[in-house]
């Protein structure tokens, strides 16, 4: 039984509890940065990234769309090079390749904790400092134009075998996030050309449900 | 006076015969205290560490048919014999860690004082870093079943798309190597799939969330040199001040504990008061009773002697030959003295009917039938041991030597040390005295008697219709509820599997056992995710069989060379899979620490092969004991175990066995009595035959059910209740017999009633039983003595 107490550590390197997490005191400065950044019910974007990934000698550039809808996932459509598409829901993390095959990544309602890597990706994409702040200690600066930039390391062991470090850019949005995990792989993201229609399309709210 | 002035006149004849008795008595006293002094000697190292065992198995039988199952159930049973566990709960993440925190300094503060009887176990962290490293070489070899399903099912095509889509994507599941080591992600998976078999919800830092709480989770285990079973709750008192400490952090937190070293310091701590309570009152009753038959001191110190003598010597031969005495032996020990103080009883009450007479003619009167009564009662507690239940084998002993020692001692050294004269007493007389006062069944008034009796077959009748036969094996289950209570509730929050109920893999060797385990662990998985059953342990889940890890092996190299392949192409890099660890064997997974939390489920040698248990935990779901019995059907070597249900048939069984033998009993005591005393033999068994009726049917009033141990005390009260119906008859209106069947009797029902008390329900039904059946046959016996002589 130890075992299995035991073993829980490891396959959760990113479960963080943001869902229950109590709310804490936030500081000055990220309290700000929470007025600054827009909540919209429906955001689009443009995205452009970068991977450098051991291994490989080169980085990995891809770009595409997404779709954030408050409440009920993420779309994230991979246009260059290759198509694909990534679905984060409440429940679970989908990947869906250009010839139609469906991977599940992540079941969350086979691992409620893993739960909370949907959660945490959520707060990264939208900005929610507060629900951050439950899984990272969260460093923020000011920047002029009502600019922020947002500095994470995670608060347990356990995060950090998943991350090292992330940094967050924005102003009514995020702009940018650069991400270091923790066997030193480092995710760089920019967004831009934001909108807030067209709302969900047909074959967009199937994905979501 | 008639038999006095007989003796008067063979004076010389029987004054020679006393002298020589006198001579050879000399190294009679002499051997006994040499034996005496044998047994002071081992009481001393005895109590110094105390050889007391207080584990329930250990009154169970060996399985005769079964000698594997056995071995198979002890090995479970040592594994989590030093365990303890510890559960914190609150309402926030950030509470329940004040308390452990708090809770763990406790317990390193008593630690530094030297007073801790257990350990914290190395943290969760630790080990998993340990097992990632360990597993890492063989991480080719380790799949699911659904991954299996998936890479042998999917296009490698689009099992490269979806690497491909993984590694440009933004998020993927979570990672533990390099991405060219598990281009796949397929290692967390497997971890994923071996914590989901647990049902677990545990968060971040090791955290378990249940019931809408957050606990803390503490391992610990006893430190040998420190546990001792003396009745102190060390840990006990341990834990209550590091909870203590929790509660002053975190008001409200919740402590729930769990661990058979707690259930054995409160099992040992019980029988610690109840030997006090049932040992020292039943003493204090017979020497008050002795005081007041005998009003002076020599009698008090000679008797309790006999008895402390008596306890000692059972104690000390018991532990020479079981090696190791049971609490429970030790409880239902201390009733012994209120039977062995009979023959010290029986001498002293000789003496005062004839206070002019010599010590060694008396002894040489008095031996036969001592002799006679210590042979009966010897008899009737040798007929506990009939049963192959090593607990009960341990109270007979313990009985037969006790009152054998008792016995000698009153044999061998009272005719040297009570030389002065034993007073005659008003409490005596009176008591005597009460026999003439006590009606006749037959006597006068027949239509009383008639409707008397009418009254009395009907109370039978009813109350034996009542009755109801329970072999729960529970029966010899003692701890105090809060304490089963907190651990049902810690297992079933940790899904702590059972030791009670297991499948036992058995294979000519390794591979076969792991294969074996296989067959079986996938019908679980099947009615796991169907939520028929709860989780599993197996061996084979941590340690697969070399035919599943070659085939696996062979199937991740085929498809992720492929999956490189297409990446490298879609990229423009060369990626290269590294190289894996050749294939080892169980024993290789075994040496390792790593290991060591799944170690119990591996048997090792047992019998002519080898074999292996699985474990399941939350036996609650009402069919999940059905289920999971018809899992082992058609799979070779795979037996479904269930020692609880083995057991209380066994009790069954013995309830049945024993229970006619009660009744051969009767009829051969019924035999002997005939030959003995013809047509007045009705007088002498039918108050016992009564009084055991009327016992049993009381209990089925009283709700109690029927088990193997009111039976077997049912034995014994055939045995004692005889001896107070020979009694009178022999001595037909003799008010000293009389006065020794009053005082041996209340002596014996006070301390059984003592037993009654016991919190062991096995020991109160024992008890309770001969309560209600000393009694009545105490009470019924003089209604069919015969009319006195005249």
């Amino acid at each position: 039984m130890k075992s299995f107490v035991l073993l829980i550590a490891l396959v959760l390197p990113l479960a963080a509890p943001a869902r229950a997490a109590p709310a804490a005191a936030v500081a000055p400065e990220l309290a700000q940065v929470q007025q600054r950044v827009a909540r919209p019910a429906l955001l689009r974007a443009d995205f452009t990234q970068e991977k450098q990934v051991a291994g490989f000698r080169n980085p990995l550039r891809s770009q595409g769309q997404f779709v954030l809808a408050q409440q009920r996932g993420v779309i994230w459509r991979t246009l260059k090079p290759f198509p694909s598409e990534v679905v984060l829901t409440r429940d679970r993390i989908l990947s869906r390749q250009a010839d139609g095959s469906i991977q599940v990544e992540v079941d969350g309602r086979q691992q409620p904790a893993m739960r909370a890597i949907n959660a945490m990706m959520f707060a990264l994409m939208s900005g929610d400092v507060q629900a951050m702040s439950a899984s990272f200690e969260v460093r923020a600066e000011l920047l002029p134009d009502n600019g922020w930039r947002l500095h994470l390391t995670p608060r347990s062991a356990m995060l950090a075998k998943a991350f090292a470090s992330l940094e967050l850019e924005g102003d009514r949005y995020v702009r940018k996030v650069e991400i270091e995990e923790a066997n030193h792989d480092r995710t760089q993201l920019s967004f831009d050309n934001f909108r807030l229609a067209p709302p969900l399309d047909a074959g967009e709210e199937h994905s979501l449900d | 006076m008639l038999a006095r002035n007989t003796a008067l006149t063979e004076l010389p004849e029987i004054d020679a015969g006393a002298t020589r008795l006198q001579r050879r008595w000399r190294w009679v006293a002499l051997v006994w205290g040499v034996l005496v002094a044998a047994v002071v000697v081992h009481q001393v190292g005895f109590w110094r560490s105390a050889h007391v065992d207080s584990d329930v198995l250990a009154l169970l039988p060996q399985d005769a048919n079964d000698r594997l199952l056995s071995d198979a159930t002890r090995l479970i049973a040592d594994n989590s014999a030093r365990q303890v566990v510890v559960l914190l709960g609150s309402d926030d993440a950030a509470s329940a860690k004040a308390a452990q925190l708090a809770y763990s300094r406790s317990l390193q503060a008593a630690d530094r004082a030297g007073t801790l009887p257990i350990v914290e176990n190395a943290s969760v962290q630790g080990w998993f870093d340990q097992a990632r490293n360990f597993y890492a070489p063989y991480r080719d070899r380790l799949l699911t079943e659904a991954q299996r399903a998936r890479l042998r099912d999917t296009d490698q095509a689009t099992l490269g798309q979806q690497a491909l889509a993984a590694l440009y994507g933004p998020v993927g599941a979570p990672r533990l190597t390099e991405w060219n080591r598990d281009p796949l992600g397929l290692w967390p998976q497997w971890w994923q799939a071996r914590a989901a078999g647990t049902g677990l919800r545990v968060g971040d830092d090791g955290l378990l969330q249940a019931d809408g709480r957050y606990w803390a989770v503490m391992q610990f285990q006893t430190r040998d040199s420190a546990f001792r079973l003396d009745g102190q709750q060390r840990i006990g008192q341990a834990l209550d001040a590091a909870a203590a400490a929790a509660r002053a952090a975190v008001p409200g937190v919740r402590e729930l504990r769990a661990g058979v070293p707690l259930h054995a310091e409160a099992a040992a701590a019980q029988a610690n008061r109840e030997i006090n309570t049932i040992g020292w009152g039943s003493l204090a009753a017979v020497l008050l009773l002795v005081w007041l038959a005998f009003r002076s001191l020599r009698p008090i110190l000679l008797v309790a002697m006999s008895l402390l003598i008596g306890c000692a010597t059972a104690l000390s031969v018991t532990a020479l030959v079981f090696g190791k005495v049971h609490l429970l032996t030790l409880v239902f020990g201390a009733s012994l003295v209120g039977v062995a103080e009979d023959y010290g009883i029986h001498w002293f009450g000789s003496r005062q009917a004839e206070p002019d007479g010599s010590r060694w003619q008396l002894l040489r009167h008095l031996l036969p039938g001592l002799w006679l009564a210590l042979v009966t009662s010897a008899l009737a507690y040798l007929a506990l041991g009939l049963a192959p239940f090593p607990g009960l084998r341990q109270m007979a002993l313990f009985s037969v030597v006790g009152l054998a020692a008792a016995f000698l001692t009153v044999i061998a050294w009272f005719p040297f040390l009570d030389k002065g004269a034993v007073r005659q007493t008003r409490f005596s007389d009176w008591l005597g005295g009460t026999l003439d006062g006590w009606p006749r069944v037959g006597q006068t008034r027949r239509d009383l008697w008639t409707v008397l009796g009418v009254a009395t077959l009907l109370v039978i009748g009813t109350g034996l219709w009542r009755v109801q036969a329970n072999d729960d094996l529970r029966s010899l289950q003692s701890s105090p509820p809060a304490l089963m209570a907190q651990q049902i509730e810690v297992g079933r929050l940790l899904g702590m599997p059972s030791p009670a109920q297991f499948f036992l893999v058995q294979g000519a060797d390794a591979e076969q056992v792991l294969r074996r385990e296989e067959a079986l662990v996938a019908r679980l998985d099947a009615l796991e995710a169907q939520g028929r059953v709860g989780g599993h342990q197996a061996i084979s889940d941590w340690w697969p069989s070399r035919a599943h890890q070659d085939a696996d092996a062979a199937l991740t190299a085929r498809v992720e060379n492929a999956v490189l392949a297409q990446v490298g192409d879609a990229t423009g890099e060369t990626l290269a899979r590294p190289v894996y660890g050749a294939a080892a064997g169980i024993d290789a997974f075994l040496r390792d620490p790593v290991s060591l939390p799944f170690r119990h489920l591996w048997l090792g040698k047992l019998g002519n092969g080898q074999a292996s248990v699985v474990m399941v935990d939350d036996l609650s779901r009402p069919d999940g004991l059905s289920t999971l019995r018809d899992q082992a059907q058609g799979l070779d070597g795979v037996r479904w175990v269930d020692r609880t249900a083995d057991f209380s048939e066994l009790l069954g069984h013995y309830r049945r066995m024993m229970g006619a033998l009660l009744l051969a009993g009767v009829v051969l005591v019924f035999g002997v009595l005939a030959w003995r005393y013809r047509g007045q033999s009705w007088r002498v068994i039918a108050p016992t035959l009564l009084a055991g009726l009327l016992t049993v049917a009381l209990l089925g009033w009283m709700n109690q059910p029927l088990q193997l141990f009111n039976v077997l005390a049912l034995l014994l009260l055939l045995g004692m209740g005889i001896d107070y119906g020979i009694f009178l008859l022999e001595h037909r209106g003799d008010r000293s017999a009389w006065l020794s069947v009053c005082v041996g009797a209340a002596s014996t029902w006070l301390s059984f009633g003592l037993l009654a008390l016991s919190s062991t329900p096995a020991l109160r039904a024992f008890g309770l039983t001969l309560l209600l059946g000393i009694g009545l046959v105490w009470l019924i016996t003089p209604l069919f003595r015969p009319a006195p002589h005249h």
